[in-house]
């Protein structure tokens, strides 16, 4: 189920209705368990059984992993958590994406003969998400950070809680066990947060995303070849906007979504196009996965335990790897390669920075934040792009100089871009909830109406979620 | 105030004012002259597509093709032609369809009459998979939420003008920047997906040249494969066309009229003796050609190429006529 569907308004008004009405707490937990496996089977319900095993293996993993104290144990069980985790992700995600490349690479080798058929396999919605998700958990009870749950309904819950289910944002179990463990509570004031914040994420996708961006990304990158210098930057300028818009709307659905039912997620989003820096950017973009990479995949590589070279090594594999996740594409992985890059390049000059007045100065804020939107935008052209190919004539496009006009479309998703940096700026060291508290009610309830319309007058082609393919 | 009414205040508040601004909307597009109106889209075909297995497969007529057959084609009027009969349109505007065909003969649970409406330059390989993104969605993404979606929308769209995506805020802004107002159409998406096309609301020349050069450039671009070739190519129809026989079904192929310029640039690239034909050798299913019956070849193509909605009921009457004639359908007398 989408969050920007008839249907999920139909679905949320009634389960809210029944959770509010209902007494107990553990009758609401399982009321939202319920829920939550009604909300995926709404997709397809033959891929209900990839979340049950899922949850089953890592439940029965975590606890082995508490009570088990031979090291050579333990690792025996983390290492059946990682293989069903990413053995279920590898089959579904990444099957074709290897058989490809193994064609590709017995072509080269002249051996045409090898050529195995590609297995088409239905990529189930949130499957990158729920598998980091259970995985962070064993992760954590291996590393014996946390003790692992005594409730095998309410780690089920954790998993498969509707809001963060198919698209994040990524929660830790030691974020939400503490809210599974005392009623939730569902008062008017988390009822008008929830839906203000879900307004606001159906206003950045339906409205910005879907209707002011994707129209002129979608027909930049279609004339890839032979698209024009002015054309090409507004469209993958469009593209900053969109991939922002479409995912922190998500994100903001999702946060909403949990709020009216008394649960907070972690913020997954931060003003991103307002950082100072990459290692900044991934601070504020995509917080939830930036971290699991973080603390999941660059420790365990090492981190910076083990040098300067090999820091900087772990941070491309890890970004590299980050990449892959988005997508079985090469050009996802030159995306994180790419960003991997960018921050090892910041390391090696932030001592530079520490030396000069100059490049320490307040007043150089703008000019980092400027450079690292323009290499985001850039480096947004591989994430986009659907070949190589298409990235490099793309990139030849923005790199020369050839005449071309920009349609009001373009001109209208530019001025939109321009809006939402400098709304960026503004509110980079702002907590935006602090800002809404702030407001005179009927303004809130003003501003909250208009977005509500201009979300309820856009309809247009139904366009996923750009991250739900991931 | 209280923090409880405070936030009950500003839901409520919200309500009213979205609810002003959505009436403000339909009634200003309302007063302009537009009306609701149904918008075709993969779900809706899907959920046409679902049907066409659950119906009874004896008595089950599915209709394939693109525009002309969608603008001809009118499922009330094969019903009342065929009393206890299902008809069910799966065409798609501007999708020639041999992936469809394809499709319903990997459905085991398919096995009805199925009208495939096509002609010789929309069986070449340029155009073979022309709808396979509207099957794939069908097999992959069409699930229980799409199928309520799609319903709810339907309801909205036959009864609201601002469900419609030429109504979006964002593209009437810029419409509106560039002068341009949202377009009033000549055709009409029915019910059961077939279209009603008023041509008396149309700019009946400009559409013939927008037809004729079009089809010119595209036989420029997309040039005939050699009649050999192109019967070579008809393998994997012919074999979809056994497998819906061999399970009691029909194929029909029928090649619907074109006049003017539209039917010369058809001529001159698909000769019929060299293509249309041998596809009934090369498939095995009947072939109706329109040249062949006056009450098809007669019938009046204000474009060139599609037939005035007033006229539906009467094609397909003489369609029906035609398949009872040739065995396809029993006569319903």
């Amino acid at each position: 189920m989408t969050f920007d569907s008839l249907t999920f308004a139909l679905f949320i008004v009634a389960l809210w209705g029944l959770v509010g009405l209902s007494r107990g707490w553990r009758v609401r937990k399982l009321e939202l368990l319920a829920a939550s496996y009604l909300f995926y089977a709404a997709w397809n319900p033959v891929f209900i059984w990839l979340l049950v095993v899922s949850t089953v293996v890592d439940w029965h993993a975590a606890r082995r992993l508490a009570t088990t104290h031979n090291p050579h144990g333990r690792k025996a069980w983390l290492l059946l958590s990682v293989m069903v985790n990413l053995g279920l992700l590898s089959w579904f995600k990444y099957a074709d994406f290897f058989i490809a490349n193994f064609n590709q690479l017995t072509s080269w080798a002249g051996l045409p003969g090898f050529q195995a058929p590609l297995i088409d396999v239905v990529l189930p919605i949130g499957i990158s998400f729920y598998t980091f998700q259970t995985l962070s958990y064993t992760f954590d009870v291996y590393r014996r950070r946390i003790r692992p749950g005594n409730d095998f309904a309410d780690y089920a819950l954790y998993v498969s809680f509707f809001p963060q289910l198919v698209a994040g944002p990524i929660v830790r179990y030691e974020q939400f066990a503490g809210q599974l463990a005392s009623p939730r509570p569902m008062t008017a004031a988390n009822l008008e947060v929830g839906t203000a914040l879900m307004v606001a994420g159906l206003f950045l996708k339906t409205v910005l995303a879907d209707s002011v961006f994707a129209p002129v990304v979608d027909a930049g990158f279609a004339a890839a070849d032979g698209i024009g210098t002015l054309s090409a930057w507004s469209s993958i300028l469009s593209f900053s906007g969109q991939i922002y818009c479409d995912f922190a709307g998500y994100s903001l659905c999702a946060i909403g979504a949990a709020r009216i039912f008394g649960f907070v997620l972690p913020k997954n989003f931060h003003a991103p196009y307002a950082a100072l820096g990459f290692s900044d950017f991934w601070r504020r973009w995509h917080i939830t996965l930036s971290t699991w990479i973080r603390d999941y995949l660059y420790i365990t590589l090492g981190g910076n335990r083990h040098g300067r070279a090999r820091t900087l090594g772990n941070l491309v594999i890890a970004m590299g790897l980050g990449g892959l996740w988005h997508g079985a594409a090469w050009t996802f992985v030159l995306w994180g390669l790419a960003h991997g890059l960018w921050l090892v390049i910041e390391h090696a000059l932030r001592p530079l920075a520490g030396r000069s007045a100059l490049l320490a100065h307040r007043a150089m804020a703008p000019v980092y934040m400027a450079v690292t939107f323009v290499v985001v935008t850039l480096t947004w052209v591989l994430f986009r792009a659907e070949s190589l190919s298409q990235a490099g004539s793309f990139y030849s496009a923005l790199l020369s100089v050839s005449a071309s006009t920009m349609n009001t479309a373009a001109w209208l998703a530019l001025a939109t871009m321009t809006g939402l940096l400098a709304w960026h700026a503004a509110i980079r060291r702002v907590e935006i909830e602090l800002v809404y508290d702030r407001l005179a009610w009927p303004l809130r309830g003003v501003v909250m109406g208009l977005l509500l319309a201009a979300v309820l007058t856009s309809p247009g082609e139904s366009r996923a979620f750009i991250y739900f393919q991931f | 105030m209280q923090a409880t009414h405070r936030a009950i205040s500003v839901i409520v508040l919200a309500l009213l004012v979205a609810g002003a601004a959505l009436a403000g909307w339909e009634w200003f597009w309302r007063t302009q002259g537009y009306e609701p109106a149904l918008y075709d889209d993969r779900d809706l075909w899907s959920l046409h597509r679902e049907r066409v297995t659950e119906v009874d497969q004896a008595r089950n007529f599915t209709v394939a093709g693109a525009s002309r057959i969608q603008l001809a084609f009118s499922t009330d009027a094969f019903e009342s032609s065929m009393p206890g009969w299902t008809a069910t349109s799966l065409a798609i505007n501007g999708h020639y369809p041999t992936a469809v065909v394809e499709d319903l003969a990997e459905d085991d649970d398919f096995a009805g009459v199925l009208l495939v409406a096509v002609d010789a330059r929309g069986l070449a390989h340029w155009y073979r998979d022309m709808s396979e993104p509207w099957v794939r969605h069908y097999h992959r993404d069409f699930g229980p939420q799409r199928r309520i979606e799609r319903q709810l929308l339907t309801a909205l769209q036959n009864r609201l003008v601002i469900v419609g995506s030429e109504f979006n805020l964002v593209r009437r802004l810029t419409g509106w920047l560039d002068g341009r107002p949202p377009p009033r159409h000549y055709t009409r998406l029915l019910h059961d997906r077939t279209i009603s096309a008023d041509y008396q609301q149309a700019d009946v020349e400009g559409l013939r040249r927008h037809f004729a050069q079009g089809l010119a450039a595209d036989y420029e671009r997309r040039p005939a494969p050699a009649p050999g070739r192109w019967r070579a190519e008809l393998e994997s129809i012919g074999e979809a066309v056994s497998a819906i026989q061999a399970r009691g079904g029909k194929v029909v192929f029928l090649r619907m009229p074109t006049s003017d310029r539209h039917w010369e640039l058809d001529s001159e690239n698909y000769p019929r003796d060299r293509y249309w034909n041998r596809l009934s050798e090369a498939t095995g299913a009947r072939t109706v050609h329109f040249a062949d019956h006056p009450e098809l070849a007669g019938l009046e193509l204000p474009d060139t190429s599609h037939i005035d909605g007033r006229d539906r009921a009467a094609f397909t009457r003489s369609l029906v006529a035609i398949l009872v004639r040739a065995g396809v359908l029993p006569d319903a007398e």
